[in-house]
C-alpha cells in the first residue's frame, strides 16, 4: 500500500528541517561542538565591500569560510576522515604516517631515521667544530653547554613502520651527530640510545602509540637521567626527582595523543595504556637550583611543563626554535629577548632526530657573535650579498625560483639567501 | 556557486526552499528570478548585467518578430537577435580560438605580424543560456509558441538557476505552462522524489565523479593547464586505460549528477523538464548513444541545426552524411573552444555515418553484449581527446592505450577508488537487461510504500552527510603544531 499523505508530508517537513540544522547551529551554538584538533588558521568572517563583491573575492572568501565554519563543520570533517581511514587507511593531518597496529608517525622522524634527510659527515664536522668553541667559551664564564639527543619515534619504534618505508640508509644525521660530538668532545647525552637500550626492560611505554614525543614517563625518566647527569659532570648540586606514585591509565594527557588528535576522527585509534608518575623532589644529593636555558623543540615541553622542573633549574628559560622564548616572565619572541651569559648557569640544547635538519635554528650563530667568535651579521652585509644576487643571472633566478615555490616576495628570499649565505662564508672562516 | 558546494547547500539552499515555500503563488516566480541573479552574481558578478541586458533586448525582439509575423521584417529581427547570441557566444567563447588559427595560417605562409586579441574570461553557462535563448526566438518565429507576455516570467525562465549553469536545455514551450502555473505538479509526492534525486546527484558527483577525476587529472594533468600530466610514453596500457575508463566514469557521473541535481530541484518547486540522460553506456551504436547521452543538447542540435540543413529530407545519401558530420563538428566545438573537441565531435560524426551506412546491420552478428562493448570503447576512445589539451596528445594517449608507452610504469589506486570504480561499472551499465531498464526507468514516478520511502529518506540523508563531509573537509589537513 502506498505511503499516505500525511506521513509523507511529515518526512518532507523532517527531511527539509534536517538541511537547515547546521545553518541554526551556526548561528546558536545550541550543540556543543567539540573543537577540532591540530594546529590550523582560523580565517576571519570576510567583509563585505562592493569592490570586493565586483571583483568576486568576497564571494571566493565567504565560501572558503562556510566550507570552515559552516554549522557541524567539526562533525562534517570527523566523518569524512574516518571514512577515509576506514576505507583507505588514510590520515588526514599534514605529515602523519599511519604504521601498523594503529602506531602513528610524522613523515620527517620517518626521514630521520630512513636518512633521507642526511646532511652529510662534512656538516656534522663543522657544526660539532663551531659547538667545541662556543662550548670551550662558555665553560670560560661558568656556563655549562649541553646537547641532549632525545629518541624520536621512528628510530625507536621501527618495527611498526609501514613497509613501504623501506630500509635505513645507515647514515643518519642522528648518528653522524652523536658520533663527531664524542670525537670533538661535546658534552652530550644520548637518550635516544638510552631509550632503545630501555625498551625492553621498561616497566611502563616509554613512547606513545598516538603521541609524537617520549611519554610522560619516558620523559620523567629522561628528566632524573638528566639532573644525574648535571650533577655528575659540574658542581652544580641541583636537586633531583623521586617518583612517588605512578597512575596507569588510558585517558591520555593531550600531549601524549597529539598525532592521534590532530587525525579528527570521529573514533580516534584505541591508544595502549601509559603511566603517568608523580614526582616530589630528591634533595639527597643536591638541593641548589642552578638557571637552566634550553634551547629545544617540542620535546622539551614535558621538561618545561613539568612544576618540579622550575625547583630544579632556577629560573627556567625555553626557548623554542630559537622563535619563541617562554620563562616566568611571559612569552616573548626571540627576535627581541636575546640570551644573556650568567655564570653558574647551564645552556641545553635539547633535539630530537626529526629536527636535526634545522638545528639549532641560528641560536648558534647569535651565541657566536655574543662570544665574539663571528662577526656580527649587518645590514650592510646582507645589502651586499643582494646587489651580488642581483647581478648573478643565475643566482637570481634561483632565488626568483624558490620565492615561487615558497609562495614568498622576492624581497624576502633574497634576504634569507642573503643571510644564509653571509652565515655560511662566516662558518668557513671560523673553521679551517 | 555550484550545487556541490557549502555554501550552496548549507546556505542556499535551504533559505531558498523556505523562502519559496512560504511565498504565496503570484511571487513565486519573483523569488525563482531573485534567486536566479544570486546564483549567477555569485560566480559572475559582473556578466549578471551581460545576461539580464540580452534577455532583456531579446524579450523586446522576440515581441516584435510575433508582431510582424510571416513578414521580412520578422526575419530580421530574428536574424538580429540569432547575431546577438551567437555573437556573444563567438567573442567570449570563440574569438580567441579564431585568432590563433588565424595567426598560425598567416605564420605558415610566411606572413609577419600577427592578430592580437586579449584573452577575456568566459561567462559561466553562456553555452547554456544562449542555446535556449536561441530556442525561445526560434520557436516563437516558427510559431511553436507565442511570446510570453510578462518580461519577469520570461527572465525567471532564462534565469531559471537550477538549469541556468549546465542545463538540461530546455526549450521554452516545454515548460511555457509551468511558468505561469505548477500547481498540478508541486505534490508532496514531487517534492520528496526531487529532493532524492537531487541527493543522487550530488552523490554522485562527490562521490563517484571526484574520485575517477583524482585518478584521470594524475595522468591527464591539470584540466585548465595540464600541469602534472604523465607523458603517454611513459604510460603502460594498464595504467592507460585506467585513466581513460576513469575519465569515462568521471564525466558521465559529474554532468549526469548535476543533471539529476538540477532535475531534482526544479521538480521541488514544481518544474518538470526533460530527462538528459538515458543510461548512455548501455548503448549499442553510436547512434543510440545520442539518444541516451546529454538528450537536450542532442534535440537542440537536431531541431535548429540539423532539419533546418536538410534533415532526413534532403535529396542524396552524401548530403545527408555531410549535414550529419557538420552537426556533430559543431556539437563538439560547443563543448569547448579547441580542435580536441572538434575531432571528438567528429569521431562521433564518423560512427554516425558508418552506422546508417552499415556498421548498425554488421554489429547484428556480435549480439547485445558485444555492441554494448564496441559502442563503449568507442566512446572511451573518444574521451580522450575530449579530455586532453590538444589532438597530438590526444593521439598519443590513445597510442598509449595499445601498448606504445612504457610497459612497466604501474599506477596505484587505493582500495576506494577500486570500491568506487566498480560502483560506477554497476550502475552504468546496471539498466542493460529489461528487469534493471525497468527499475531504472521509474524509479523516481512510483507511489511508493511508507518504508521504500524511509529507506530513500535515509539515503538521502547519508549522502548529504558524506557529500558536506567530503566538501568541507576537503583540504583540511592540519600540522600537529605549528612549525618554524
Amino acid at each position: 500500500m502506498a505511503a499516505s499523505q500525511r506521513f509523507k508530508k511529515i518526512l518532507l517537513l523532517v527531511l527539509l528541517g534536517l538541511m537547515f540544522l547546521p545553518l541554526l547551529q551556526h548561528y546558536s551554538k545550541l550543540y556543543n561542538e567539540k573543537k577540532l584538533k591540530g594546529a590550523y588558521t582560523e580565517q576571519p568572517e570576510p567583509y563585505l565591500s562592493l569592490s570586493a563583491w565586483n571583483s568576486g573575492t568576497f564571494q571566493d572568501s565567504f565560501s572558503d569560510w562556510v566550507k570552515n565554519n559552516a554549522g557541524f563543520h567539526a562533525t562534517f570533517v570527523r566523518v569524512h576522515n574516518q571514512l577515509d581511514y576506514y576505507m583507505a587507511d588514510k590520515l588526514n593531518a599534514y605529515n602523519v604516517i599511519l604504521g601498523k597496529d594503529g602506531y602513528l608517525y610524522e613523515q620527517q622522524y620517518i626521514n630521520a631515521y630512513l636518512g633521507r634527510d642526511y646532511m652529510g659527515e662534512d656538516y656534522w664536522k663543522k657544526m660539532c667544530s663551531r659547538f667545541k668553541r662556543a662550548q670551550d667559551s662558555l665553560a670560560a664564564k661558568n656556563i655549562y653547554m649541553l646537547i641532549a639527543l632525545a629518541p624520536g619515534k621512528a628510530a625507536f619504534f621501527p618495527e611498526y613502520l609501514p613497509d613501504s618505508c623501506g630500509k635505513p640508509s645507515g647514515k643518519s644525521n642522528y648518528l653522524t651527530f652523536q658520533k663527531e660530538m664524542g670525537i670533538h668532545g661535546i658534552n652530550h647525552i644520548d637518550f635516544m640510545k638510552w631509550f632503545l637500550k630501555m625498551k625492553s626492560t621498561a616497566q611502563y611505554p616509554l613512547y606513545p602509540k598516538g603521541g609524537i614525543h617520549w611519554s610522560t614517563y619516558g620523559s620523567t625518566l629522561a628528566l632524573d637521567s638528566l639532573t644525574k647527569f648535571i650533577r655528575h659532570k659540574t658542581n652544580f648540586k641541583i636537586p633531583g626527582i623521586k617518583i612517588t606514585g605512578i597512575n596507569v591509565t588510558d585517558s591520555l594527557f593531550e600531549y601524549d595523543t597529539d598525532i592521534n588528535d590532530a587525525t579528527n576522527l570521529l573514533w580516534p585509534i584505541p591508544p595502549v595504556k601509559l603511566a603517568y608518575p608523580r614526582l616530589a623532589l630528591d634533595t639527597s644529593s643536591g638541593n641548589r637550583p642552578y638557571p637552566l636555558y634550553t634551547v629545544a623543540d617540542s620535546y622539551n615541553w614535558y621538561f618545561y611543563r613539568t612544576d618540579i622542573n622550575k625547583e630544579i633549574f632556577q629560573p627556567c628559560t625555553f626557548n623554542y626554535y630559537n622563535a619563541t622564548i617562554y620563562s616566568s616572565a611571559g612569552i616573548t619572541s626571540a627576535a627581541n629577548d636575546k640570551y644573556i651569559m650568567r655564570p653558574n648557569s647551564i645552556l641545553m640544547f635539547l633535539v630530537t632526530d626529526g629536527n636535526l635538519g634545522g638545528f639549532p635554528w641560528k641560536f648558534l650563530d647569535d651565541l657566536e657573535v655574543l662570544l665574539k667568535l663571528r662577526d656580527a651579521v649587518t645590514e650592510e652585509d646582507i645589502q651586499n650579498v643582494i646587489w651580488e644576487i642581483k647581478n648573478n643571472k643565475d643566482w637570481l633566478e634561483s632565488v626568483k625560483q624558490k620565492a615561487a615555490e615558497r609562495g614568498i616576495s622576492l624581497d624576502s628570499m633574497m634576504r634569507g639567501d642573503a643571510v644564509w649565505t653571509i652565515n655560511k662564508r662566516l662558518d668557513d672562516r671560523i673553521i679551517k | 556557486m555550484v550545487f556541490a558546494s557549502p555554501i550552496f547547500l548549507l546556505y542556499f539552499l535551504p533559505v531558498f526552499l523556505l523562502v519559496y515555500y512560504l511565498t504565496q503563488k503570484k511571487y513565486k516566480n519573483f523569488v525563482l528570478l531573485i534567486a536566479g541573479v544570486i546564483f549567477y552574481a555569485w560566480g559572475a558578478p559582473k556578466f549578471i548585467y551581460v545576461l539580464l541586458g540580452t534577455t532583456f533586448i531579446d524579450y523586446l525582439l522576440v515581441n516584435q518578430i510575433d508582431k510582424y509575423r510571416g513578414t521580412v521584417t520578422s526575419r530580421i529581427f530574428l536574424l538580429i537577435s540569432l547575431v546577438i547570441n551567437v555573437g556573444l557566444l563567438f567573442y567570449f567563447k570563440y574569438c580567441g580560438f579564431f585568432v590563433e588559427n588565424i595567426n598560425a595560417l598567416l605564420n605558415a605562409f610566411g606572413v609577419t605580424g600577427e592578430i592580437t586579441f586579449t584573452k577575456v574570461i568566459m561567462p559561466i553557462g553562456i553555452s547554456f543560456y544562449t542555446f535556449e535563448t536561441i530556442t525561445y526566438v526560434v520557436d516563437v518565429y516558427r510559431g511553436v509558441h507565442k511570446p510570453q507576455k510578462n518580461f519577469w516570467d520570461y527572465q525567471s525562465y532564462i534565469i531559471l538557476f537550477p538549469k541556468l549553469i549546465a542545463g538540461p536545455i530546455v526549450r521554452y514551450h516545454e515548460i511555457a505552462g509551468q511558468i505561469s502555473d505548477r500547481s498540478a505538479n508541486e505534490t508532496i509526492d514531487n517534492k520528496l522524489t526531487g529532493l532524492y534525486r537531487f541527493a543522487i546527484g550530488l552523490a554522485k558527483k562527490v562521490l563517484i565523479a571526484n574520485a575517477m577525476a583524482k585518478v584521470a587529472d594524475g595522468v591527464y594533468g591539470d584540466p585548465e593547464t595540464a600541469a602534472g600530466m604523465i607523458a603517454p610514453e611513459m604510460l603502460s596500457s594498464a595504467h592507460a586505460w585506467t585513466a581513460a575508463l576513469a575519465y569515462t566514469f568521471q564525466i558521465y557521473f559529474d554532468f549526469s549528477g548535476y543533471s539529476d541535481m538540477a532535475i531534482g530541484l526544479l521538480k521541488m518547486i514544481g518544474f518538470k523538464i526533460p530527462e538528459n540522460f538515458n543510461n548512455p553506456y548501455i548503448s549499442q551504436s553510436i547512434t543510440e548513444f545520442w539518444r541516451r547521452w546529454h538528450i537536450t543538447l542532442g534535440n537542440w542540435m537536431k531541431n535548429y541545426l540539423y532539419i533546418p540543413l536538410g534533415g532526413n529530407r534532403v535529396k542524396t545519401k552524401t548530403r545527408l552524411y555531410f549535414n550529419l558530420w557538420i552537426v556533430f563538428l559543431l556539437s563538439g566545438f560547443w563543448h569547448g573552444a579547441s580542435w580536441n573537441f572538434i575531432v571528438w565531435g567528429a569521431w562521433h560524426g564518423l560512427f554516425l555515418i558508418l552506422d546508417r551506412m552499415f556498421l548498425e546491420k554488421l554489429t547484428v552478428y556480435i549480439g547485445k553484449p558485444g555492441r554494448i562493448l564496441l559502442t563503449f570503447f568507442l566512446v572511451v576512445i573518444g574521451w580522450v581527446f575530449f579530455r586532453v589539451k590538444d589532438v597530438a596528445t590526444g593521439f598519443e594517449y590513445v597510442k598509449s592505450l595499445f601498448g606504445a608507452g612504457n610497459s612497466s610504469s604501474v599506477l596505484n589506486v587505493s582500495n576506494e577508488f577500486v570500491l568506487l570504480f566498480f560502483i560506477a561499472v554497476f550502475f552504468s551499465f546496471f539498466a542493460s537487461f529489461k528487469k534493471t531498464a525497468e527499475i531504472s526507468e521509474n524509479l523516481f514516478e512510483r507511489d511508493y510504500r511508507a518504508v521504500t520511502h524511509l529507506a530513500f529518506a535515509a539515503a538521502t540523508l547519508a549522502f548529504f552527510v558524506i557529500c558536506l563531509s567530503s566538501l568541507t573537509a576537503d583540504g583540511f589537513n592540519p600540522f600537529i603544531y605549528f612549525r618554524f
